[in-house]
């Protein structure tokens, strides 16, 4: 088998260590875990068999007993709930499902049951809060057989039944955007990553229209005056203003990232386009 | 083995891994995190049949395939300081070591997935390739070929930067 290429093993070399976690990396995902790890069981094999069971029979149409069987067994145990931690993303509030069974009559559970399939069906549809945070509950659709073999494979499954979980647990799917249910639900104070990392991307390719690109960069900083990638957004405010010919204002810019954070790899692009090559 | 045993033992491994298969710095606490809510939860039928290691790296590599299948389908491309950084690499002698985690990151990305799983759990990671056969679960011969294909690969990108740092 041949060997890599001297420069090439330089290279990794030379990398070796940098793609290691830092202390405080490891901590702050450790603290984030805690918050998201609610219950100390790893598994419930009875709630995994139980949302199977939700699931076929929602197949054929008959949810209604699936719903029964959910408020009648589910208080029996305490539900592994996995969110987000604060400032990873937003969470959607939990409404146990014991809150289904508080009204308690069978015709408000009846009443309720059409509102749950309808969510269930959307949750089946498109991927939720709750998958998005165990992505794998859709992944194991899109892969391959000979990924069935992996033995991480298994946790697709489990995840698929994690993310039912908590839509059984909630009760809805994304309550956030279904004020009828959930009229309480807080709005997130800051902008997700995500959503950043998407106006960002947007408004960079824009660049060749430089108003377009500004114009979205300002909505982007009305939306999220407190965003975490404020130098991504000089660097691309500071190349529009360049290339649309308002040098003296891209140079600010530029000048106040310097500043800030003169190591910054987004420097050299705004260099190399408010300064020329 | 105990959950906290665990995330100290394989942490750096999930980490690194999710790093060198993709997962922008943007999202590698998320990803971390959902590593671990997966060996939380399937911490209690680990058996022990491979290693604590390869277990990991297994999951790890699957949360990455997963936020690269993500990042697709939202027709994100890399992350914004990632996107802007000057493409030209310096004489390969004179790089930094962040440079040279720069220049490795975007060769990785131009490689085959299925190879690059393979070369980051051998070259980088140092799994035996036995061991990369169970994380990534074929056979044998398939781990040597991927090997193979991806250090060809690698190589040439390599070539290509020195070739163009040196004209």
């Amino acid at each position: 088998m041949s060997e890599l290429s001297r420069e090439a093993r330089a290279l990794l070399d030379l990398s070796a260590d940098q793609h290691d976690p830092t202390a405080a990396d490891k901590a702050r995902v450790r603290e984030a875990l805690r918050a998201c790890i609610s219950a100390p069981s790893p598994r419930s094999g009875v709630s995994a068999h139980l949302t199977k069971i939700l699931v076929a029979l929602m197949s054929v149409g008959t949810l209604l007993v699936a719903g029964r069987i959910a408020v009648r067994t589910m208080p029996a145990e305490p539900p592994v709930v996995v969110e987000r931690a604060p400032g990873m993303a937003p969470v959607a509030p939990r409404e146990p499902v014991e809150r289904i069974a508080e009204g308690s009559s069978q015709s408000r559970l009846e009443e309720r049951v059409p509102v749950l399939e309808r969510k269930m069906r959307r949750a089946a549809r498109k991927p939720t809060r709750a998958m998005a945070a165990a992505p794998h509950a859709n992944a194991d659709v899109e892969e391959s057989s000979a990924a069935a073999q992996s033995p991480a494979s298994s946790m697709t499954s489990e995840l698929g039944a994690q993310a039912e979980h908590v839509v059984e647990s909630t009760g809805v799917a994304s309550p956030a955007r279904e004020g009828s249910v959930a009229p309480s639900a807080p709005r997130p104070t800051s902008c997700a990553l995500d959503d950043e990392l998407q106006s960002l991307t947007q408004a960079r390719r824009a660049l060749p229209k430089p108003a377009r690109a500004l114009a979205l960069l300002r909505a982007y900083e009305a939306r999220c005056p407190s965003g975490a990638l404020v130098l991504e957004r000089k660097a691309i405010e500071a190349i529009a203003l360049c290339t649309s010919g308002r040098l003296a204002e891209g140079r600010k810019i530029r000048a106040q990232m310097e500043e800030e954070a003169p190591n910054s790899p987004s420097l050299s692009k705004v260099r190399s386009t408010c300064d020329g090559p | 083995v105990d959950f906290d045993a665990a995330y100290q033992a394989s942490f750096d491994l999930a980490w690194r891994t999710l790093r060198r298969m993709g997962v922008p710095q943007s999202q590698i606490d998320d990803a971390s995190q959902d590593v671990f809510v997966i060996v939380h939860r399937r911490l209690g039928d680990f058996e022990g049949r491979s290693t604590l290691k390869t277990w990991v790296a297994g999951i790890a590599i699957r949360v990455a395939s997963d936020y690269r299948r993500k990042k697709r389908r939202r027709g994100m491309e890399m992350e914004i300081d990632e996107s802007i950084i000057d493409p030209r690499p310096g004489p390969l002698e004179q790089a930094s070591r962040a440079e040279a985690r720069a220049i490795v990151d975007q060769i990785l990305d131009e490689l085959d997935v299925k190879q690059r799983e393979v070369f980051v759990l051998m070259e980088l990671e140092g799994l035996s390739a036995p061991e990369v056969a169970d994380v990534l679960s074929v056979n044998l011969n398939t781990v040597y070929s991927r090997l193979r294909l991806g250090r060809r690969a690698f190589d040439a990108a390599v070539a290509r930067r020195v070739s163009k740092g040196g004209a």
